[in-house]
C-alpha cells in the first residue's frame, strides 16, 4: 500500500520535472531545426529530426552579439567578485560589532534589502549621471562602473554572510584575539575558511543574477558595442521578429554558461538544508 | 564596542571595510532617501532643473484613476501568482522532499527554470504563446479529441489573455525556487510523529493532512509572502513579453513606473509609484521577519 502510493507520487513528480523542462528542450530543438521543418506543431516541434548549426552561425556573426557575450562575462564576473568581497567585509564588521552605530547599520541594511530596486532606480540614475558614469561612445568604462558599483554590494549578501559567520563558535574568535590577531588577520586566517561554502553560494547566485540582469543596464547602456547579453538578446528579438530559430539560438548561447555553472556547482545553489547525507 | 581610533592605524581591516561602507551609502542608502526628494519634485517642465512641489505628485497620482487600475492589476497578478507558487511549491516539495535516491536529480531538474534568466524565460514563453505556437497546437490536440475546433488564441496580443501568458512564464520560472522552501521545512519535520501515527493505524491520507501538512505551515506562509513580494517586483518578463500591453492589460506598478519615469519623464510621479510598491513590500517583509522568528524559537541557542 505504502509502496504503491509512493510510486504514484513519483510518477507525478517526474512528470512535472519533464514537462517543466520541455519548454527549454523546445528552445534547443528550435535552435537546431533547419528551415522548412516545423517548430510549432506536435510532435515535430519537439523532435530533432534534422540538425543544422546555421542559426547559431548567423547569431554569432550578427553585429555585436558575441561582443555582448564578452561584455557580460566581464561585467558579471567583476560584479560577483566585488559583491562577495564587500559583503564579506561588512558582514564580518557587523558580526564582530566593529562599526560605530551597529543598530543603525542593521536598520539601513534591512531597509535596503527590503527596498525594491525600482524605488532607488530613478535617484540612482540621476546620481550616476551626475557622477559622469553615463554611456559615451569612446569608452565602455564609465557605463560599466555605473552598472557594477550598485551591485558591488548587496543587502542580501551581507545578511547571508553574517548568518554564516554566526555559525562559527565564539571561542574561535576569542582564541584568535588572545593569540594577538588583529581583525584583518582574524578574518583572513580564521573566519574565512569555515564560511567558504557560503562564499561560493553567494558568488554563484550573484554571478547568475548579474548574467541575467536587464532593468539597470537597459536604462544605462546606449552604445551598441557596450551592450550586455540580455540586452543584445532582447534586441535580437526586435530585429528578427518571428524568426524563432535565430532567437532560440541566441537564447541557448546565453543559457549555456549558466547551465554549465549550475550543473557544476548545483550543491551550492539549490537550497536543500539537512539533505540527510544525500548530495543535493 | 566599536574599536578605538588608535587601532585603525594598525589594522588594515578598518581601511578595507571603508570601501563597501562608502558603496553601500552612495549607491543604496543615499538613492533610497533621494527617492523621497525626487518624489516631491517636478521634472516634467525641465528635466535638469527640478522644481520642489511638496506632496503634489502624491495627490496627483493618487487621484488619478489609472494609478488605481494599475494597483488593481498588480494585486490581481500577485493574487494569482502567489497561491500558484504556494500550492505548486508545497506539492512539489512533498513529492521530492524525502531523502531517497533520485530525489537530488529531481530537485536539480526543478531548479533549472530558476537559473534560466528573465530575458530567456520571457522570449521562450513569447515563442511558445504565439498564435501559431506550440501551446496552441498542443491545446488543439486536446480539443481535436473532443471534437472542438482548433485553438488559435493570440495569447499575448489579446488583452484578456495576456496576463495569463505572463503568469504562466513567471510561475514556470519561480516554482522550483519555492519548492525548495517546502523541501527544507519537510526535512525538519518531526519524523517520530509519522511513525506514531502509522502505528496508530493512520492511513497515508490522514498522515498527509493531519501530520505532515500542519508541520509545513511555516513554509506555506513563507512561500506566500516571498512569492507575493516577487510578483510585486516582476518587471523583465512583462517588459520583454508585452511591455505592459496590449491596452495596458499587463501594466503592473513596476512596469508603469518605468514608463512614467523614462517614457513621460515624470520622474517624481514614478518615485511616488515606487513608494507605493515599497510600502507593500515592507509590510510583507516585516510579516516575513516576524514569521521566521516565530518559526525558529531556538535560533539563539543554536551553535
Amino acid at each position: 500500500m505504502r509502496q504503491a502510493t509512493a510510486k504514484k507520487s513519483d510518477v507525478l513528480l517526474w512528470a512535472y520535472c519533464v514537462v517543466s523542462l520541455l519548454p527549454l528542450w523546445w528552445l534547443l530543438v528550435t535552435a537546431l531545426k533547419p528551415l522548412g521543418l516545423p517548430t510549432e506543431s506536435l510532435p515535430g516541434a519537439l523532435l530533432p529530426t534534422a540538425i543544422t548549426w546555421e542559426h547559431f552561425q548567423k547569431v554569432v556573426a550578427a553585429e555585436g552579439f558575441m561582443r555582448a557575450f564578452l561584455n557580460s562575462v566581464l561585467v558579471s564576473t567583476t560584479t560577483a567578485v566585488l559583491n562577495v568581497a564587500s559583503s564579506t567585509l561588512l558582514a564580518f564588521a557587523l558580526h564582530r560589532q566593529l562599526l560605530p552605530c551597529q543598530g543603525l547599520w542593521m536598520t539601513l541594511i534591512l531597509l535596503v534589502t527590503a527596498a525594491p530596486f525600482q524605488v532607488i532606480m530613478i535617484p540612482l540614475y540621476l546620481w550616476v549621471s551626475t557622477l559622469g558614469l553615463t554611456d559615451r561612445p569612446e569608452s565602455p568604462v564609465p557605463v560599466w562602473l555605473g552598472l557594477i558599483l550598485p551591485y558591488a554590494i548587496s543587502g542580501f549578501g551581507i545578511l547571508f554572510l553574517k548568518s554564516a559567520f554566526e555559525q562559527i563558535p565564539r571561542s574561535i574568535f576569542d582564541a584568535a584575539t588572545l593569540d594577538g590577531c588583529n581583525q584583518w588577520q582574524t578574518l583572513c586566517r580564521v573566519a574565512l575558511r569555515p564560511i567558504t561554502p557560503s562564499l561560493i553560494t553567494l558568488f554563484v547566485i550573484s554571478l547568475i543574477g548579474n548574467w541575467g540582469e536587464f532593468l539597470w543596464p537597459n536604462l544605462l547602456i546606449v552604445e551598441p558595442t557596450h551592450l550586455t547579453l540580455p540586452l543584445a538578446l532582447a534586441r535580437l528579438q526586435q530585429a528578427f521578429t518571428d524568426n524563432w530559430r535565430l532567437i532560440a539560438a541566441g537564447a541557448i548561447i546565453s543559457l549555456t554558461p549558466t547551465m554549465m555553472l549550475f550543473v557544476w556547482l548545483q550543491r551550492y545553489i539549490v537550497p536543500t538544508q539537512n539533505a540527510e547525507g544525500e548530495k543535493g | 564596542m566599536a574599536a578605538p581610533l588608535s587601532s585603525w592605524r594598525r589594522d588594515p581591516f578598518y581601511w578595507a571595510v571603508l570601501l563597501p561602507v562608502v558603496v553601500l551609502i552612495a549607491f543604496w542608502v543615499w538613492p533610497l532617501f533621494g527617492a523621497l526628494l525626487v518624489s516631491m519634485a517636478d521634472f516634467t517642465h525641465d528635466m535638469h532643473a527640478p522644481r520642489f512641489v511638496g506632496l503634489e505628485n502624491y495627490t496627483r497620482l493618487l487621484s488619478n484613476p489609472s494609478t488605481w487600475a494599475t494597483l488593481g492589476r498588480t494585486l490581481l497578478f500577485c493574487a494569482t501568482v502567489a497561491p500558484a507558487m504556494t500550492l505548486g511549491g508545497i506539492l512539489l516539495g512533498l513529492l521530492c522532499g524525502e531523502a531517497r535516491p533520485g530525489m537530488g536529480l529531481a530537485r536539480g531538474m526543478l531548479y533549472v527554470p530558476v537559473v534560466t534568466s528573465f530575458v530567456v524565460t520571457a522570449l521562450l514563453w513569447k515563442g511558445l504563446l504565439i498564435e501559431d505556437g506550440l501551446i496552441n497546437h498542443t491545446l488543439s490536440l486536446l480539443t481535436g479529441v473532443l471534437g472542438l475546433p482548433a485553438v488559435r488564441i493570440p495569447w499575448l496580443a489579446n488583452p484578456t489573455t495576456a496576463m495569463v501568458g505572463v503568469t504562466l512564464a513567471v510561475v514556470w520560472k519561480g516554482l522550483g525556487y519555492y519548492a525548495m522552501f517546502a523541501v527544507a521545512q519537510f526535512q525538519q519535520r518531526n519524523k517520530s510523529l509519522d511513525e506514531a501515527a502509522l502505528l496508530d493505524g493512520a492511513s497515508r491520507w490522514d498522515l498527509l493532512w493531519r501530520i505532515t501538512l500542519p508541520q509545513l505551515r511555516p513554509a506555506v506562509f513563507l512561500i506566500l509572502l516571498i512569492s507575493t513580494v516577487g510578483a510585486l517586483k516582476t518587471f523583465t518578463e512583462i517588459y520583454v513579453m508585452t511591455n505592459g500591453g496590449p491596452a495596458n492589460a499587463t501594466e503592473t506598478l513596476a512596469v508603469s513606473m518605468l514608463q512614467r519615469g523614462f517614457g513621460e519623464l515624470d520622474l517624481g510621479g514614478a518615485c511616488v509609484l515606487g513608494f507605493v510598491l515599497m510600502g507593500l513590500v515592507i509590510v510583507l517583509s516585516a510579516a516575513q521577519q516576524w514569521l521566521q522568528q516565530q518559526g525558529q524559537p531556538h535560533s539563539e541557542t543554536r551553535r
